[in-house]
């Protein structure tokens, strides 16, 4: 808890700090109308930058499986404010050549980038390494086929759409 | 009552209609939402989707492989065929566990998959290490059947897909026809609602016409009623209307009450009972008083208030209506002196008559005859004493008796006749002496006044009874006397001839022969003379005998005597009169001491001794017998001569009586009687026992003196 406390604090004290340049391999890439990039046009994520960014758990449910699962993960807020992102919409798209426009309003729900999902890392395999989660069991507004479609998996880019 | 049920049936077909059009519109609404659940759940585009996508990415990893067989290296990780069979598996999974995999399984091609994603997986470890030519060619042809098959399933699902979509046309097409019939119900019961509505406003149209022109009517009814005063206000008594008849009585304009208070009006409103009548109409309650007060020209007036409630436009209103009836109060007021002077007076009388009454009651009550009092039903009003004392009143009624049960308890007494038992209401009049006991008399008599009461009298008439026996007796006594005188009379012309015609025929042929005649002829002659003359001696005593006893002039001297001496004297003179005569005897040794008078018994004892030889022929035998029994001493004659016949034997101590058999011989009739009667001067009395031609026995009584008067006698 008290990490997590900490790694919540230095995750604002990053907010205005130019990202440093990604040392492992890249599991997210960040691109259009972002303030901060540590590569061209873009901004690059490995695992250790996205650990530092907080982490935070929810617990939703599947609606492919009809099951719960206690997701393990990075708010997608947290993530855009690191990279100082303003938009209309972010452009999702997966390992799977999948991709879908998230309204900018969506992160009212505070949606989260889960990297574990029922204490077991995400492979690429079973939806990984990344799978955009919505707290579906606590807004109604959320259970439809709409937002179902933008729980992405094997997440790997986000764009972000200007206004 | 019709208007209601109207109504009532008015408001259950409009609440009908309610329920259909809610009914309706329920259903519809239901059957929309339930295709809509339908449209929701059966996202079938995404599973052909899926399926495609998957199919894609075995096609992908089939080429990658071939790629690999053919030695090409890979510079994007993302060609590698590890990253692409991670995301076929990954692919692979989501049909597997997700709703198409029940999809899947319905075309039957669920297990296969299963196969080809275990196969897949048991590939990834062969990967990582670095795959051989070979291996990747057998791997290779694996994905790429994978992907004929994907492409199967999607054709097979598609077909599916199509035949449940005409199913469901088919189910939505009913759910049109149904719902259009449920809102073709909506439209109808909505129709007949509006209808309902239009008529339901159209008569509150006509009900305020009507009430508007009923207003107006009774407004100008109201106001042109002059003899009366109509005034209307409301709950805070505040006047609305107010009529010409109210101007008349009370001199206030219309125009200066309406609007105002009534207390202001006339100080008849502030009294508080008025006041009080005219709040009670406003709540709904009717009442009527009678106001007495001054008439602003100072004469005394009653007024009348009727007040009443009046509901109008939703609102509680009363109305009053005011009536001068000075002149039925004055006359009402007069009736009521005169009904209390009325009363005085009844009360007057009634007490005067009470009075009376109780005299009455108290002279009923002292008076000696037994007097009661029944209303015309025979229930008893009033008893006195008396009456309840009366012997069978006191042995058979009870208290709760009513006039048969009275008369019925003289039923049984002596005198009493059926009109007793019979009586009945309405009872007649009747009169009737009754034997109550046996010295008592009472007179009963019913008599009815003014035809309702009946008066019962119960008068004891015992000495009149007895008196008017007394008298009957000496009537009779008269009558038998007067009769006996002409029998004796009869009688004596009869037996005193005879012997006066012997006298005289003997004197006579004495006179005529003279001195012819022989000494015993003339002795002969004379001696008949003597026996006729002491015939006629025997004749005239015993009628002065008869004659003293019906004068009452024999005197019973009564004396102790030897019963015995007696009669032996009394047969020692007869033996020398009647020589021929056999007479026995049988009497005690000792003497008989009997109580009499005994020249009395004399006779009695001569009369029988001198009837048994007269009528025993010429041998008479007779039997003299003396004899004690108790204080009882008897004596009896007995012969065996001629007898008396059977019947006649009750007859022989009447007086005059001769039995039949006696003819020829001579005798009056009076002796038997005679001794009789002296035997009942004496307290005894001669029994008779007597057979025709065999004799008789006649037997007599007399008391015993007792020792006392026996030393007295001597």
């Amino acid at each position: 808890m008290s990490v997590m406390a900490f790694v919540g604090n230095s995750a604002l004290s990053y907010a205005a700090e130019p990202l440093r340049p990604a040392k492992g391999a890249v599991v997210l890439t960040v691109s259009g109308n972002i303030e901060q990039t540590n590569a061209p046009g873009r901004a690059e994520f490995d695992q250790e930058m996205l650990d530092a960014l907080g982490r935070k758990t929810l617990e939703a449910t599947f609606v492919m499986s009809g099951k719960a699962h206690l997701f393990d993960g990075v708010p997608l807020r947290a993530i855009l404010e690191r990279v100082g992102g303003k938009g209309s919409a972010i452009r999702a798209s997966a390992l799977n050549d999948y991709s879908i426009d998230i309204p900018w309003d969506d992160l009212k729900y505070d949606p989260l980038i889960a990297m574990s999902a029922d204490g077991q890392l995400l492979k690429v395999r079973d939806k990984g390494p990344l799978w955009i989660v919505y707290p579906r069991d606590e807004y109604s507004a959320l259970r439809n086929n709409i937002h179902d479609s933008r729980w992405v998996w094997q997440l790997n880019r986000l764009q972000i759409i200007p206004p | 009552m019709k208007i209601k049920l109207r109504n009532y049936k008015a408001a259950v077909v409009t609440l009908a209609a309610i329920a259909v059009l809610a009914i309706s519109l329920a259903f519809t609404v239901w059957r929309l939402l339930n295709v809509e659940q339908d449209l929701r759940t059966e996202d079938t585009h995404t599973n052909l989707w899926q399926i495609s996508q998957t199919q894609f990415e075995a096609s992908i990893f089939a080429e990658v492989l071939a790629r690999t067989a053919a030695g090409e290296a890979f510079a994007d990780p993302e060609q590698a065929p590890t990253f692409r069979l991670a995301i076929l598996i990954s692919r692979l999974a989501v049909l597997l566990e997700g709703p198409q995999g029940k999809v899947i399984d319905r075309v039957g091609e669920l297990e296969s998959l299963k196969e080809a994603y275990l196969r897949l997986t048991h590939a990834e470890p062969l990967l990582e290490k670095g795959i051989d030519t070979r291996t990747a060619t057998m791997l290779r042809v694996q994905a790429r059947d994978l992907a004929y098959q994907l492409r199967d399933i999607t054709n097979k699902v598609t077909l599916l897909v199509r035949e449940e979509a005409m199913a469901k046309r088919s189910t939505y097409l009913r759910y049109v026809f149904e719902s259009f019939a449920f809102i073709i119900g909506i439209a109808v019961s909505a129709a007949f609602l509006l209808v309902r509505l239009f008529k339901g406003m159209q008569e509150t149209t006509q009900a305020k016409q009507l009430l508007k022109q009923e207003q107006e009517l009774s407004d100008l009814v109201i106001n042109n009623i002059s003899d009366q005063g109509i005034v209307m206000f409301d709950a805070h008594l505040r006047c609305l209307l107010w009529n010409p008849g109210m101007e008349d009585l009370l001199n206030l304009k219309p125009d200066q009450a309406v609007g105002q208070h009534m207390q202001d009006l006339d100080p008849i409103f502030a009294r508080e009972d008025v006041s009080n009548s005219l709040i009670r109409a406003t709540e709904g309650m009717s009442s009527i008083l009678e106001n007495e007060a001054s008439s602003p020209d100072g004469q005394e007036r009653c007024l009348e208030i009727n007040c009443f409630p009046v509901y109008m436009a939703e609102r509680k209103l009363g109305i009053a209506f005011m009536r001068d009836v000075t002149e039925q109060w004055l006359a009402r007021k007069q009736t009521e002196r005169q009904n209390f002077d009325l009363e005085i007076k009844v009360l007057q009388r009634t007490a005067a008559l009470r009075q009376a009454e109780r005299r009455l009651i108290a002279a009923i009550k002292s008076a000696s005859e037994g007097f009661a009092a029944f209303d015309w039903t025979g229930k008893l009003l009033f008893a006195n004493e008396q009456i309840w004392a009366a012997a069978p009143v006191s042995l058979w009624c009870q208290d709760e008796m009513d006039l048969s049960g009275f008369l019925r308890c003289f039923a049984m007494c002596e005198g009493a006749d059926m009109r007793l038992v019979n009586a009945q209401s309405p009872f007649e009049e009747l009169e009737l002496d009754l034997r109550v006991k046996k010295d008592t008399w009472a007179r009963l008599s019913l008599t009815k006044a003014d035809g309702a009461t009946i008066f019962v009298r119960v008068t004891d008439i015992s000495g009149y009874k007895q008196v008017a026996k007394a008298l009957e007796s000496a009537l009779n006594r008269e009558r038998e006397t007067t009769s006996a005188y002409r029998n004796f009379v009869s009688m004596v012309s009869h037996q005193f001839r005879t012997p006066l015609a012997i006298l005289d025929s003997s004197a006579q042929r004495i006179l005529r022969r003279g001195a012819d005649l022989t000494q015993d002829e003339l002795v002969t002659r004379i001696q008949k003379i003597r026996n006729a003359g002491t015939r006629l001696t025997r004749l005239v005593e015993s009628v002065l005998n008869a004659a003293k006893l019906d004068a009452g002039t024999i005197e019973v001297n009564p004396a102790s005597y030897n019963l015995v001496d007696l009669v032996m004297d009394i047969c020692e003179r007869q033996r020398e009169v009647s020589s021929q005569a056999d007479i026995r005897f049988d009497v005690p040794d000792i003497p008989v001491r009997v109580f009499c008078d005994g020249m009395l018994i004399e006779q009695v004892v001569v009369n029988l001794l001198s009837n048994a030889i007269k009528y025993s022929g010429d041998r008479p035998v007779v039997e003299i017998k003396v004899w004690m029994d108790g204080s009882r001493a008897f004596c009896s004659v007995r012969d065996w001569g001629i007898g008396i016949p059977a019947d006649e034997v009750p007859k022989i101590f009447d007086r005059f009586y001769r039995a039949r058999t006696a003819s020829g011989i001579a005798g009056t009739g009076i002796g038997l009687n005679f001794a009789q009667r002296i035997m009942h001067l004496h307290g005894g009395e001669i029994q008779v026992e007597s057979y025709e031609a065999a004799g008789s026995l006649f037997t007599f009584d007399l008391p015993v003196a007792n020792a006392d008067q026996t030393q007295q006698a001597a």
